[in-house]
């Protein structure tokens, strides 16, 4: 069962995506969220702490949601975070890369607040069980 | 929540109309320059993320179309098809689509477009494209549009069935995927190990740095602007309470000079007068944008122009960074449009006219824009035939805009300024650049409204430049206070050129109109009191003034008779109900420093009128 005051990083680059999935979050019961432009910022905060969970976009300009989430897992304090990657249909093979490069799991948009919240439990189920 | 709901298709409204601004160009600028990787990239994710969050908002048409927008940026991203004109043309029509069904969506109005016509034209372009790619036997041609790319040979794996699904009629997909709100693929239960495949990112595209060399995270806030309005307004209130603060303590200090609490009052109302300012220039910038937001049409507009009239255009754009008000964003667009319209059409000549001429076959049309001291410089140039003036009078002649005794007297400046008089250009437009408005009266009078000019700079077969000056600031001016008779008036400063006193001696007399010679000038002189019926003082003679104000307006240059210089006052400008700015000498009023309400001359309002008293 995930931590409901636990920060989120929601990472798009259009402003109306950022508040569709804070919806959605807010939806499920978090309150808690942060937003970023792109993964240069969503880097550079993640690294001031505090952060629970990461659902990021793939898309983006300056760092995009893979080289993000590489970024991520290089440095110590963060590594550990999980993301969630937010894709679209057209773009499986490079989900695929997502996933071998390490991601914890992704969701196809558009999405509702169900298929979210059972993306998000299957992340922390399989955390608890290491 | 339905308020949120609203909130967010506004948001989603607002946002997607922008980044189809924003990418306008690029579309154009990727003709010339099809291999640009950056370009490609980013007009390939502006489509794709419209296309998401329309999907989760339920814009089913937006989707439509985006997401067949979509494949062929993907397609022209990877390098799988060459940019061609037919190309464009048709993902310019789905982004027309695209603005248009966002305008409903924006209006409620319920309106449904057909969109089966633009989606087969958009697959069938993508398929044309495709063949001519394969025909010209490219290594990495995909044979159809069916298959997703796959990059990576093992990934066959069972995890990754549900995965391969192909991409083919996306439409109807994506309608299906939407209908049930679920994602259709199942989650992966167990993440394919990291080690198990170096992922090769030949195919891939490459995340797009470097180019983008704008890495300072710009930390942005939406603000509604009758917010920011308001705080202007308070600011210009603080503005008058500080001028009368200042006005007070100057006059305390002259009489209580030794008095300790004066000097700390002083020192105050000094540190406040300096907060007040930055207070100001912070607030206006608040309000200003990047005249780019304008500028980013032109590139389309002059391409769509051009094309059918069979002439190649160059468009230069410089200073797409200066920044400008919000209200002259919304105002410069449409006398720019009629300015460009014109320079294509009727100042730049056919590629052949040009080649007898020895010009390049290529027109050049630059527009620029600067911000000089007070004003906003923006012109519009061409290298094109220059302006007639003969023709011109010929024109305003037939269309009796002018008499045969004018058309002989006037001076070359004042003749091209005939193609601002409403009336003039009207058949003339049988091209078919109908637009909204008609011509060039309409650029004149938008400028006008934004309290700026436009001047005509023209010369045979080299070419014309319209020059735009607006004020930087359109509700805090300085000013020249002025009396005349009981009452005083403020003239706004940037117009005026100098002061002068002036005897009776020294004002001419021209056929019933009075004039000033100034270094061997010769100046028309409009009394004040005469122009507007104040009351004069009674120590005053009749027609006797002390100080000639001489001011510029657009090309006119005319002396203002008035009987005492006050001074400088920066003034906040207010408007006064009931008063038609449009047609009167009062640009509005303000509170001076001593608490007095005194109103701000219109001087494009006085000259239009004076020089019409005048020849009347």
């Amino acid at each position: 069962m995930p931590d409901y005051k636990m920060k989120i990083l929601v990472v798009d680059d259009f402003s109306t995506m950022r508040r569709i999935v804070r919806n959605v979050l807010k939806q499920l019961g978090f309150e808690n969220i942060d937003e970023a432009e792109d993964g240069a910022q969503a880097l550079a905060k993640l690294k001031t702490g505090g952060y629970g969970f990461v659902v990021t976009d793939w898309n983006m300009p300056n760092m995009d949601g893979l080289e993000f989430f590489k970024a991520s897992r290089t440095e110590l304090s963060i590594k550990d975070i999980p993301f969630l990657m937010v894709t679209a249909e057209a773009e499986k093979e490079k989900v695929i890369t997502a996933i071998q490069a390490g991601v914890n799991n992704y969701i196809v948009k558009p999405f509702t607040a169900e298929v979210f919240k059972d993306k998000m439990d299957r992340i922390f189920d399989k955390l608890a069980k290491k | 929540m339905p308020d949120e709901m609203e909130e967010i298709i506004a948001e989603f409204v607002t946002e997607s109309v922008e980044t189809l601004d924003k990418i306008d160009p690029l579309f154009v600028e990727l003709e010339t320059k099809s291999d640009d990787q950056e370009i490609l990239n980013r007009l390939f994710r502006s489509v794709h993320t419209i296309k998401g969050a329309a999907g989760f908002l339920g814009f089913q048409s937006i989707v439509e179309i985006s997401h067949n927008a979509e494949n062929i940026m993907k397609k022209l991203r990877d390098g799988d098809i060459r940019v061609s004109r037919a190309l464009m043309d048709v993902v310019l029509k789905s982004v027309d689509m695209l603005r248009l069904l966002l305008g409903h969506v924006r209006d409620k109005d319920g309106v449904q477009e057909d969109t089966k016509l633009l989606v087969l034209e958009l697959q069938q372009a993508l398929d044309a494209a495709m063949k001519t790619s394969e025909s010209a036997e490219r290594p990495e041609a995909k044979g159809n549009g069916q298959k997703p790319e796959i990059n990576h040979p093992t990934v066959d794996s069972k995890p990754n069935q549900g995965l391969d699904r192909p991409a083919a009629s996306p439409a109807s997909e994506q309608l299906q995927s939407n209908a049930t709100g679920r994602s259709p693929q199942p989650s992966l239960a167990t993440p394919v190990p990291g080690s198990a495949l170096e992922p090769a990112p030949s195919g891939d595209v490459p995340p797009d740095k470097g180019g983008t060399a704008k890495s300072e995270t710009l930390q942005t806030l939406r603000v509604e602007v009758n917010k920011i309005d308001k705080v202007m307004d308070l600011t210009g209130e603080v503005v008058l309470v500080r001028n009368r603060l200042l006005n007070i303590v100057n006059r305390l200090e002259r009489q209580y000079s030794n008095d300790h609490d004066v000097q700390s009052l002083l020192e105050a109302v000094s540190f406040l007068d300096l907060i007040t300012s930055d207070m100001q220039l912070g607030v206006i910038k608040m309000r200003m944008q990047p005249i780019a937001k304008v500028f980013n049409k032109f590139p389309r507009l002059v391409r769509d122009i051009s094309a059918p009239l069979g002439k190649t255009v160059n468009l230069k754009v410089f200073g797409e960074d200066t920044e400008v008000d919000k209200s002259v964003i919304e105002g410069i667009g449409d006398p720019m449009v009629h300015i460009i319209r014109n320079a294509v059409d009727h100042g730049l000549e056919t590629p052949a006219e040009r080649r007898a001429k020895g010009k390049p076959d290529e027109g050049t049309i630059s527009i620029s824009a600067s911000q000089k001291g007070n004003q906003i410089v923006i012109e519009v140039s061409d290298n094109g035939r220059g302006i007639n003036i003969d023709k011109v009078k010929a024109k305003a002649l037939e269309k009796k805009l002018i008499s045969d005794e004018e058309a002989i007297r006037m001076t070359d400046d004042a003749a091209l300024n005939l193609i601002f008089m409403p009336g003039f250009s009207t058949a003339e437009t049988a091209t078919q650049l109908s637009g909204r408005g008609v011509g060039m009266d309409v650029v004149k009078t938008n400028v006008s409204k934004l309290n700026g000019s436009v001047e005509i700079a023209t010369f045979k077969d080299k070419g014309s430049t319209f020059t735009i000056r607006i004020p930087l600031t359109l509700a805090i001016i300085q000013t020249l206070m002025v009396r005349s008779g009981n009452a005083r008036y403020a003239i706004p400063l940037a117009p005026v050129e100098e002061t002068l006193t002036v005897s009776q001696a020294e004002i001419s007399d021209m056929g019933g109109s009075e004039a000033l010679v100034i270094r061997g000038k010769v100046y028309p002189l409009f009394m004040l009191s005469k122009m507007l019926g104040s009351e004069k003082a009674s120590y005053v003679k009749d027609a006797d003034c002390k100080y000639a104000v001489v001011v510029a307006v657009g090309d006119k240059r005319f002396c203002l008779g008035v009987d005492e210089l006050l001074g400088q006052e920066e003034v906040v400008i207010k408007n006064v109900s009931g008063i038609n700015t449009n047609s009167s000498y009062i640009l509005g009023a303000t509170i001076t420093g001593d608490g007095k309400v005194v109103f701000i001359l219109d001087l494009a309002g006085i000259s239009k009128n004076a020089f019409n008293l005048a020849t009347a």
